[in-house]
């Protein structure tokens, strides 16, 4: 995949371009150059206000919302928008403004806990598998094979039909159909890794297998790593959403964007509003980590440059 | 060359081995995914009324009271004797549900491909010959609007203002309700079959019908196609031939579409096969919309439902599916394409 | 550049205020679509009871012996047999058939066939249910059923009981609809007396036949030319799967489909402005309810479910959630029947729920679990509850589920609260109510008395039970009301677990060019007299 260095340290060289000369200095290198080229991206840095936005949402939800999300008033019901409900309100009166913005931490609490589990699973589970091969390797790939035989939303519905529908199952179910492409990937950088020099030094050192990996092979894989899981986000977000519109995600009164798209279906023909926002709150996040992930996948994965 | 080669079909017919241990856990998985659904089958059988006595009987007749490891048994050989059963709870046989549904989902998924392949592609090379200009930058954010926008969201936004609002298309269904059942089902793809059966009528609203949701789900496949092509397509302008074709006077179109281009069909004919396949998931969720009678709704439907019968013949079939395909496009590129020696 | 396509999107949302129709297109006039969801349709084979569209489809493949009047609780009319009389003792019924009844096969409909029927129903051990409850079994019914000659059919009854409830289920019930045993023995495999045949193929007598089901998608049912019943207006009627209302809504609006049933209140009213439909709301016997489990600790305080009836907003309910699929009713017998009370006019009353519920030793309220349908107006009427709930301090979670789920743990009897819907749907006699929603004999886990909602719930009172007993046998009607009154109010009185919301109703939308469509009360919707004028 990435090329990496394998000559000789040259000399008197910027800090940047020069061969690295230790695991420590090609990571260094590696975030060095990208925050750069990051920087220059203004797609990019549009997606990360965009998220930046949605985290100062999530957190100070309760003060920017207009409303009490979960407060019904049956006699306000599919109100369009006005100055008062900015987003109109649902079928049971509800602010569909304040929903959208407390639903920013559903939206983040399910990206952040699977990115979380399937990070370090993958990231372990791909490492060793790459590091020792033989009959491990076989094994695991076996079964990423399998995963991965499936489109994510198939294999992610017959968990949730196993484990039952609901926000943590729904978070468990996105994880479990998610780890293996983290595996694979980290076992293929593992592969490159392995064979290079400061991996032969620190064997010679006396080194450790585990001390090696966890140290050096490990923190080597995590810029691809997390490119990765950025990319995966707007994935998640759209899994989540599909599986919160099928009725398997976040239950009621939980104000998940999926799900508040799917309730708005039945009255979609006179509450345009009622999907409209929910709608575009997904399309919105999920084009803001598209674009973030995007422009980190130009930093840090040389080939595409 | 041609040792070469038969040793590419000694390495295809080892992953044939290795596809074939991974059939085997897939069948196992789906087996037990069916065992530790929490769904009761027999209830919905007999209803919300129904008394003990009509309760434990259905539970026998379908075989639930023996042990799991019989049912795993009964269930591989089942399998491995072309019989996939009957649908628990409608009874019918699941093979002609899925012969039924399966054609459906083909004609809505290749008519998006075809719509998806047929602009994600040109946009693509586009995008790569105007790399980094507007042009480029305008692509490049339609594209990742296709990855990023909900596909069920598009979907109702598309049945709003095409049929509801500017009546231009068809609604739910794949023709008009009383036209249904009226073409005898030949292919089970409705547009040949009204074709062959020359009704006109049917076959001009199955168009109506059509239209609308293979563009929504072309369109998410326009989005990756379009961005492969691009990544593929920057690969080889910056090839050498291709500087030595515009130095011999050739225009740039001449270059891309006359030299460029033909190299990299393989692997576009690769990345085509995968996204034929990754259309099932938005045809889980396009299908819910349109109430496309195809196979994602009836994967759906017995999700919600939970027949464990259909489910798992339907997440058999799924993953046969998906590792043909996949099976196809390394056959694909490891015959024509000599640098992938790995 | 982002911006402007959420402009571009957010314009062409704002386009769709304002609904209106480019194109008017109609269904052929000798065909009936039908739009209705065929979730719970789980099998056409007349002996499976499940689901009110299967009944309804097999009404038009199968008949009868007997018709229950549409409008008319408690009136029947012939079909297979021309006349019935009760005996003295009012414990047989004799029905004499008519000769010349035939079925699509051409093979005559005699009195075999209907004991063939009968007695398949309970051999598979599917449904019949609703027959049991009269003492019915596989080991008596061969003796209770019998056939003296080919056009005579004598139905004793197992122990006293009402006879009218025995017509009821003769005339509407899927067990006692005439199968062709000749056609369908033809197709028996592993003993299964035609089961795997008759799911996807017909051998009735009605005026149509079944020409495919489609699970989820669609029914094709083709007219019998030359019916021995005179032949259907209609040729075919297509039965479409379409669980979605606004799909509905925009069919009928555009005349793709005739008739549309289980369409939202909100799309309903909407089509109330449109003059070519017609909207008809068609009573049954259910009720909607808010179940409390006495085996849950809090539930069996008296106090705490007193709270919780004046914790339920019932007007709010019946007039936001429930317009066209119930009205305001707080009793276990349906409005209309005999024995049928006024209701007792609870109300929302938060502040005295909170007394109660200190003194019932939860000043601060408790947490709790709300389970009920993942679909509306269930989930609507529990969503409403949560708030009113919270209100007396009281944190619910909803968990939503299919039906399975909900009343899997209501038979399970492990659960603390479901809204759902039960009692007798047909609603055509007060004793079948008071029979599912009050009526608990054995109050033991082991008794697994599934149908009876107050075994469900772990209520039991001897008393209640004795005077249902009695009054079922009542021969003098006056008596028999009062008893039923009685009754209502001794429930009332014992503050039980089960508190009725709204009475139950369905609400059909079809073209105004449609004649004679009559929807039927008891699912037994019949098409042969409809006839499309325009």
């Amino acid at each position: 995949m990435s090329s990496e260095p394998t000559a000789a340290p040259a000399p008197k060289q910027p800090f940047l371009t020069r061969e690295a000369r230790s695991p420590r200095e090609a990571i260094l290198q590696r975030l060095g150059i990208g925050a750069l080229t990051f920087l220059g991206n203004r797609l990019a840095m549009v997606g990360l206000a965009i998220i930046v936005l949605l985290v100062v949402l999530a957190i100070f939800a309760p003060l920017i919302a207009t409303h009490d999300p979960n407060l019904q008033n049956l006699r306000g019901a599919r109100l369009p928008p006005s100055a008062t409900n900015f987003f109109g309100t649902d079928e049971y009166g509800r602010d569909i403004f304040s929903r959208i913005v407390h639903g920013a931490r559903i939206t983040l609490y399910i990206v952040g806990l699977v990115t979380v589990t399937v990070g370090p699973i993958g990231l372990i589970v791909g490492a060793i598998s790459g590091y020792f091969g033989g009959f491990v390797d076989t094994i695991v790939m076996r079964i990423t094979d399998l995963f991965l035989a499936f489109p994510s939303l198939i294999l992610t519905l017959a968990f949730v039909a196993v484990l039952g529908p609901g926000l943590e199952q729904a978070v468990l179910a996105i994880a479990l159909t998610g780890w293996p492409a983290m595996a694979r990937l980290a076992r293929a950088e593992t592969l490159t890794i392995r064979s290079t020099d400061y991996i032969a030094a620190a064997k010679l050192q006396g080194a450790s297998s585990w001390h090696i990996i966890f140290h050096s092979v490990i923190p080597m894989c995590l810029p691809s790593v997390i490119v990765r899981l950025t990319l995966n986000m707007a994935g998640i977000i759209l899994t989540a959403a599909g599986l919160g519109f099928l009725g398997l995600g976040a239950q009621p009164p939980t104000p998940e964007w999926g799900a508040m798209t799917s309730t708005g279906r039945a009255y979609m023909l006179d509450s345009w509003w009622m999907v409209t926002f929910p709608g575009l709150a997904i399309m919105i996040v999920s084009l803001a980590f598209n674009l973030f992930g995007d422009g980190l996948r130009d930093v840090l994965d040389p080939k595409s440059n | 060359m041609s040792q070469y080669r038969r040793a590419k079909v000694m390495g295809f017919l080892q992953s044939a081995g290795s596809v074939a241990i991974t059939l085997f856990l897939l069948v196992t998985l789906t087996f037990f995914l069916g065992q530790v659904m929490p769904v009761d089958v027999v209830s919905k059988l007999v209803g919300p009324d129904a008394d003990f006595q009509t309760y434990e009987a259905v539970r026998q007749r379908l075989g639930l009271d023996e042990p799991l490891y019989v049912q795993f048994g009964l269930y591989v050989g089942r399998i491995l004797t072309g019989d996939f059963g009957t649908a628990l709870l409608t009874g019918h046989r699941v093979i002609d549900d899925i012969l039924r549904v399966f054609p459906a989902t083909i004609e809505l998924g290749t008519l998006a491909l075809l719509i998806g392949a047929g602009i994600g592609i040109p946009l693509g090379v586009l995008a790569a010959v105007r790399r980094d200009r507007m042009s480029d930058h305008i692509i490049r954010i339609v594209t990742l609007l296709g990855h990023s926008v909900p596909i069920f969201w598009l979907g109702m936004m598309g049945l709003l203002v095409f049929y509801s609002q500017l009546g231009l298309v068809g609604g739910s269904g794949r023709v008009a309700v009383f036209y249904e059942g009226l073409v005898p089902t030949v292919t089970g793809m409705l547009l040949i079959d009204s074709l062959l059966a020359g009704d006109m009528e049917v076959f001009g609203s199955a168009i109506r019908h059509i239209i609308l949701p293979a563009s929504v789900l072309g369109y998410a496949s326009m989005a990756s196609l379009c961005r492969l092509t691009r990544s593929f397509m920057i690969d080889q302008l910056g090839q050498e031939y291709v500087i030595s074709a515009r130095v011999k006077g050739l225009s740039t179109w001449q270059v891309v579409w006359g030299h460029a281009f033909p190299n990299i069909r393989v692997q576009l004919l690769t990345v085509v096969a995968l996204t034929y396949g990754s259309m099932l998931e938005g045809a889980l969720l396009i299908e819910t919309i349109f109430a496309w009678p195809g196979f994602g709704q009836y994967l759906t439907n017995n999700l919600l439902l939970g027949d464990m019968n259909a489910i798992m013949v339907c997440v058999l079939l799924v993953g046969v599916v998906f590792i043909t395909l996949n099976l196809i496009a390394d056959f694909l590129y490891t015959i024509f394409d000599p640098r992938t020696s790995r | 550049m982002k911006f402007q396509n959420t402009l571009r999107i957010l314009a062409l949302a704002t386009l769709l205020s304002s609904t209106t129709l480019a194109t008017q297109a109609e269904t052929p006039v000798d065909q009936l679509v039908v739009g209705l969801s065929m979730v719970s349709m789980l099998s056409l084979d007349p002996s499976a009871m499940s689901g009110r569209e299967s009944v309804e489809i097999n009404s038009n493949i199968y008949d009868s012996l007997i018709e229950a009047d549409p409008v008319e609780a408690g009136v029947f009319h012939p079909r297979l047999a021309e006349s019935w009389e009760l005996s003295e003792d009012r414990n047989t019924i004799t029905f004499h058939l008519r000769k010349d009844a035939k079925f699509h096969s051409g093979n005559p409909v005699t009195a075999e066939d209907f004991l063939w029927s009968m007695q398949r129903a309970f051999a598979l051990g599917i449904g019949g249910s609703n027959i049991r409850v009269f003492g019915y079994n596989e080991d008596n019914i061969a003796e209770m059923v019998t056939a003296p000659d080919p056009y005579t059919v004598v139905v004793r009854l197992p122990k006293p009981n009402d006879p009218n409830l025995i017509l009821g289920v003769i005339a509407g019930a899927g067990v006692a609809m005439v199968i062709d045993s000749k056609l369908a023995m033809e197709h028996v495999v592993d003993n299964d007396f035609g089961q795997g045949w008759l799911t996807t193929n017909s051998a009735g007598s009605g005026p149509y036949r079944l020409n495919r089901w489609q699970a989820n998608d669609i029914v094709i049912l083709d007219r019998v030319d030359d019916h021995w019943g005179g032949q259907a207006e209609l040729k075919r009627l297509i039965f479409r799967h379409m669980p979605e209302s606004q799909s509905k809504r925009l069919a009928l609006q555009s005349g793709d489909i005739d008739i549309a049933t289980g369409m939202s209140v909100a799309d309903i009213q909407a089509l109330q402005a449109n003059a070519d439909l017609i909207t008809a709301e068609v009573p049954s016997g259910n009720v909607y309810y808010v179940a409390m489990s006495l085996k849950d600790e809090k539930y069996a305080n008296d106090k705490v479910r007193l709270a919780i009836r004046h914790l339920i907003d019932y007007e709010g309910i019946n007039e936001t959630i429930l317009p066209f699929y119930g009205t305001f009713h707080q009793r276990p017998i349906p409005k209309g029947l005999p024995g049928a009370l006024p209701d007792p006019e609870y109300k929302l009353d938060p502040d005295y729920a909170k007394q109660l519920l200190t003194e019932a030793g939860y000043p601060e309220g408790f947490s709790t679990t709300i389970r009920v349908l993942a679909e509306s107006p269930f989930v609507n009427i529990a969503t409403a509850l949560q708030a009113t709930l919270a209100q007396a301090g009281i944190a619910a979670e909803i968990i939503t589920g299919n039906g399975d789920q909900v009343y899997g743990a209501m038979r399970e009897r492990n659960f603390e609260i479901i809204v759902g819907a039960g009692g007798d749907r047909n609603g055509s006699h007060p004793y079948t109510s008071l029979l599912s929603l009050v009526y608990n004999n054995d109050n033991s886990d082991e008794a697994k008395l599934y149908t009876l909602q107050a075994w469900r719930t772990s209520f039991q009172s001897v008393e209640i039970n004795e005077l249902l007993d009695a009054a079922l046998l009542e021969p003098d009607a006056d008596q028999q009301r009062a008893m039923y009154e009685d009754i209502q109010l001794k429930f009332e009185e014992s503050v039980p677990p089960l508190q009725v919301i709204s009475q139950l109703y369905s609400t059909v939308v079809y073209q105004d060019d449609l004649v004679n469509f009559v929807s039927h009360p008891y699912q037994n919707t019949r098409y042969r007299d409809v006839v499309k004028q325009r």
